[in-house]
């Protein structure tokens, strides 16, 4: 017999994976700069690449909305300490968390824009597209260094501008003089976008939600407004005004409809769905949602309304229950009726503003995102919509001396209240407040820029019940008007790209 | 070299569509080269007593120049490669081993080895002088910084001088204008050191803190083996390296992630004004000093440690015993992995290694195992 050896190993063996080795090989087909706009799909392409990082949690989701959280309508409502450093202005905030992308998000689409500012011209395409797709550029470059320029810049020192000649240069870009310098290019990106868009209604639907003429001047008196070149803001507010195709709708409610996202007050929004595995755009309505969403979806919390902007509301002001929510309102949700109560909000209040996309039973998918973690809807939120363009035209009329009663009261008749004559500043920053509330047309910086807001943030806010929720907060103009640079692009820029003062 | 364009979606229309877009995140390089190193070894072989003893000694340089370094290629934008840094290895690796007369009944051996590693960043193109960007904890904390003169992948943290005891301290703690450094802070808060002395704390105070990189590493096997009984111990160890215990973030803070719970036992030891021996700020659902919001060295720990990694002890059966049952060999063993770590270290488990760069988020710790076995030939 043979003698055969079986080897009987019982032991508990350790298994090493090999490494596989990458090889040069590039795959075949693909899309690289050297192959790349050559067609006019090539173009539509590289336009379309501009709108991808808006569905970022920290673009329109909240990002800036950790800004506008600042003012005083409304407390972060759950405890989160990055968040309050933010709002309470605290130099711990800005090394890193939800702020520290705003810049590098921005210029990403700057940087596309750029692209294809360099190289669609050369392309053989359809002529009308051609001009669209660089309006499309202008609009958006203007849109994201007016975003970051209000918020980061000012007379001591500008944003940094990357032009189109140094759009590949891996060196840093130190920060433009001051804010002018960049008012001047956004003035002028706008102004070329504003050329060569077409108006909205020459955009076929599938195409809303692309910029178009109305939208560039619309941005263009704001960005005066801000300048404080009041003739101009009223100019560029008058030319939405007078083309004549947008207007107010009838009833303030409907304007926060998904049914109305390009309705009559439709001028740039945040285009949302629910579509897909984990929707797309904006999840401001989820994060705006009680937090754990009474155990129906995972609403986040944050952002919740204080009893400053409650009472802010005239009696009979009908935009107030469109814009909050009290314990014991009746509304809509998942199909059945509830009564409005938190198990968590700080404030005991929540906004009602984004709230219609939660109303319809079986929401989940149609009008929601299948994804609690990235709870965007099919609302698309306003980003600058008509009656914000009434409001500018009406400061810029006021910082004039003018008289501004028709804008003034034409958002006042619409909101149920009665007509007043000889509107005063007062009168236009509330209603700008109670008009806009909870939206990115950003009440901090509206408190910042007339140099109300040291005083109004020395005061405590309130929650529902009267009580205290958020302790007086320290303002110091002199540092806090802007926000810290990220401190990433200080540290990637080796330290070319200089800190704000005093932050 | 042309980077393949990268690929996004979007949504756009009144009754949103799903569209494809086209962009250039990473960038080319069209002048990029290979990179040049140059390498020098020293290198020493030594056998004593027929080879029962032998020393082996490696020393070694390697420059490199031309190095292929991934940059930020711009705020905005992705990374591109570019040639230009120049870096230092050098680096001794010893070993010696030794082993007793084979003749004997009872027999042994001991090996060790040793091995030291440095690097220095010496430069890098364009006279910048720092490069690329830190992994951080929960996208909160980047330590990391990569500086010419320095190793590469240090620790870049502010400073602490342990916790304010008292109002006084705080009061105290004045920059040269006479403001509070800390006006935040209450007792029980973090003292941190106003590095560049500028009355206040933020990210210009940050200061180098060591690395992951170990000062020396070693490895001691032992064995001895007497008549049918066989020993194996393997020990393994760093010293010098620096830690990250980020999970001090995670499970210490009350307030960080807006959840209060699911925190570590040693929260039980936080300053209160009766427990003021300790390293551990006091428990606050806010933050304000930035206790756990600043990237500090409270983070920071010795990550040295010693670990008896494995420890196997086998009987092998006489043959003569085994061959009337038709079995040619036998063998039972019991092994040990992970029996003993010895380590100031606090996080969960020291052997982080360079993962991550050192900063540890709570990395699953290795467990220890005890295996029994049978080794049997027909």
């Amino acid at each position: 017999m043979k003698n055969i050896k079986n080897a009987i190993l019982l032991s508990v063996g350790l298994l090493l994976a090999a490494c596989s080795k990458n090889l040069d090989i590039k795959p075949q087909g693909a899309v690289s700069e050297n192959n790349f706009w050559q067609t006019g799909d090539d173009a539509l392409l590289g336009v379309n690449a501009m709108y991808e990082p808006f569905d970022g949690e920290e673009f329109y989701g909240r990002g800036y909305m950790w800004f506008i959280n600042a003012s005083d309508d409304m407390v972060t409502g759950r405890i989160n300490t990055n968040a309050d450093a933010i709002k309470n202005f605290n130099r711990t905030y800005y090394s890193g968390g939800y702020t520290v992308d705003q810049w590098d998000m921005r210029y990403s689409v700057i940087r596309r824009a750029n692209d294809l500012i360099n190289k669609v011209p050369a392309i053989n395409m359809d002529a009308t597209l051609k001009n669209r797709y660089l309006g499309e550029a202008y609009f958006l470059s203007g849109l994201m260094y007016f975003q970051m320029a209000y918020n980061y810049a000012d007379d001591r020192a500008g944003l940094p501008v990357i032009t189109r000649a140094n759009n590949n240069d891996p060196n840093p870009t130190p920060r433009a003089a001051n804010i002018t310098v960049n008012y001047n290019y956004i003035e002028s990106e706008l102004k070329k976008a504003a050329s060569l868009l077409p108006y909205l209604g020459q955009l076929n639907t599938a195409d809303y939600g692309r910029p178009h003429k109305v939208a560039a001047w619309a941005y263009l008196s704001k960005l005066y407004l801000y300048k404080k070149d009041y003739a101009n803001a009223e100019k560029y507010a008058d030319s939405v005004i007078n083309q004549g195709s947008r207007s107010l709708m009838p009833n303030y409610a409907d304007v926060f409809k998904a049914a109305n996202n390009f309705g009559s007050e439709y001028i740039w929004s945040a285009v949302s769905t629910a579509k897909g595995s984990s929707g797309w755009g904006s999840i401001l309505p989820g994060v705006m949602l009680e937090n754990k969403g009474w155990g129906q979806y995972n609403g986040w919390g944050y952002y919740q309304p204080t009893k400053e902007l409650y009472d802010a509301f005239e009696q009979g002001d009908t935009r107030r229950e469109a814009t909050i929510l009290k314990p014991g309102d009746k509304f809509m949700y998942f199909g059945t009726l509830n009564t409005y109560a938190s198990v968590n909000s700080l404030s005991g209040y929540q906004f009602n503003k984004y709230m219609e996309p939660f109303s319809y039973a079986n929401p989940v998918g149609s009008s929601i995102s299948p994804n609690g973690d990235h709870p965007t809807t099919n609302l698309n939120v306003p980003l600058m919509r008509y009656a914000e363009v009434i409001l500018i035209k009406a400061e810029a009329e006021l910082m004039q001396s003018k008289n501004a009663d028709i804008e003034i009261n034409m958002i006042r008749k619409r909101a149920g209240l009665a007509a007043i004559q000889n509107a005063t500043m007062d009168e236009l920053k509330k209603q700008r407040r109670c008009e806009l509330a909870g939206e990115w047309a950003d009440r901090h910086r509206d408190l910042v820029r007339w140099g109300d807001a040291q005083a109004t943030y020395a005061k405590p806010l309130h929650g529902s019940n009267g009580q205290v929720i958020w302790p007086a907060r320290t303002f110091d103009p002199s540092i806090n008007s802007v926000w810290a640079v990220p401190q990433t692009e200080i540290d990637k820029s080796n330290g070319i790209i200089k800190q704000n003062a005093g932050w | 070299m042309s980077p393949n364009l990268s690929v996004g979606s979007v949504y756009i229309g009144s009754d949103p569509n799903q569209l494809n877009g086209y962009y250039s995140y990473d960038r080319a390089n069209p002048n990029l080269t290979w990179a040049k190193s140059r390498q020098t070894d020293v290198g020493l072989d030594l056998g004593f007593l027929d080879e029962r003893i032998t020393l082996n000694a490696d020393y070694f340089v390697k420059n490199t120049e031309d190095m292929l370094m991934n940059i930020p290629a711009g705020i905005g934008l992705g990374s591109v490669w570019v040639n230009g840094g120049k870096v230092r290895d050098n680096g001794i690796e010893l070993s010696l081993n030794y082993n007793s007369d084979p003749k004997k009944a009872f027999r042994y051996g001991v090996g060790a080895n040793f091995s030291k590693l440095n690097d220095k960043l010496v430069s890098l193109p364009n006279n910048i002088t720092t490069y690329g960007t830190s992994p951080s904890v929960r996208g909160l904390l980047s330590p990391i910084r990569t500086e010419v003169g320095h190793p590469l992948y240090s620790f870049y943290s502010v400073k602490t001088d342990g916790l304010f005891q008292s109002q006084d301290q705080i009061n105290a703690y004045k920059g040269s204008n006479g403001t509070l450094i800390q006006p935040n802070a209450k007792p029980g808060d973090i003292k941190f050191v106003d590095a560049n002395g500028d009355g206040k704390i933020d990210d210009n105070d940050r200061q180098f803190m060591g690395s992951a990189y170990p000062n020396f590493s070693y490895g001691v096997s032992l064995n001895a083996s007497y008549k049918n009984f066989d020993l194996n111990i393997f020990l393994q160890g760093v010293q010098g390296n620096k830690l990250y215990n980020a999970l001090k973030y995670t499970s210490l803070n009350a307030g960080g992630l807006g959840q209060n719970y699911n925190l570590l036992k040693d929260v039980l030891n936080a300053w209160t004004p009766t427990n003021t021996n300790t390293n551990i700020p006091r428990v606050t659902a806010s933050d304000n000093n930035g206790n756990f919001g600043t990237n500090s060295d409270f983070y920071i720990e010795n990550g040295s440690y010693m670990r008896v990694k494995n420890v196997t002890l086998g009987y092998t059966v006489a043959p003569r015993l085994l061959s009337k049952v038709g079995i040619s060999s036998l063998r039972v063993y019991t092994t040990a992995n992970n029996l003993f770590t010895f380590t100031k270290y606090k996080g969960f488990d020291p052997e982080v290694g360079f993962d991550n760069y050192g900063i540890d988020v709570g990395r699953y710790p290795q467990s220890r195992s005890l295996i029994f076995g049978i080794n049997l030939n027909l």
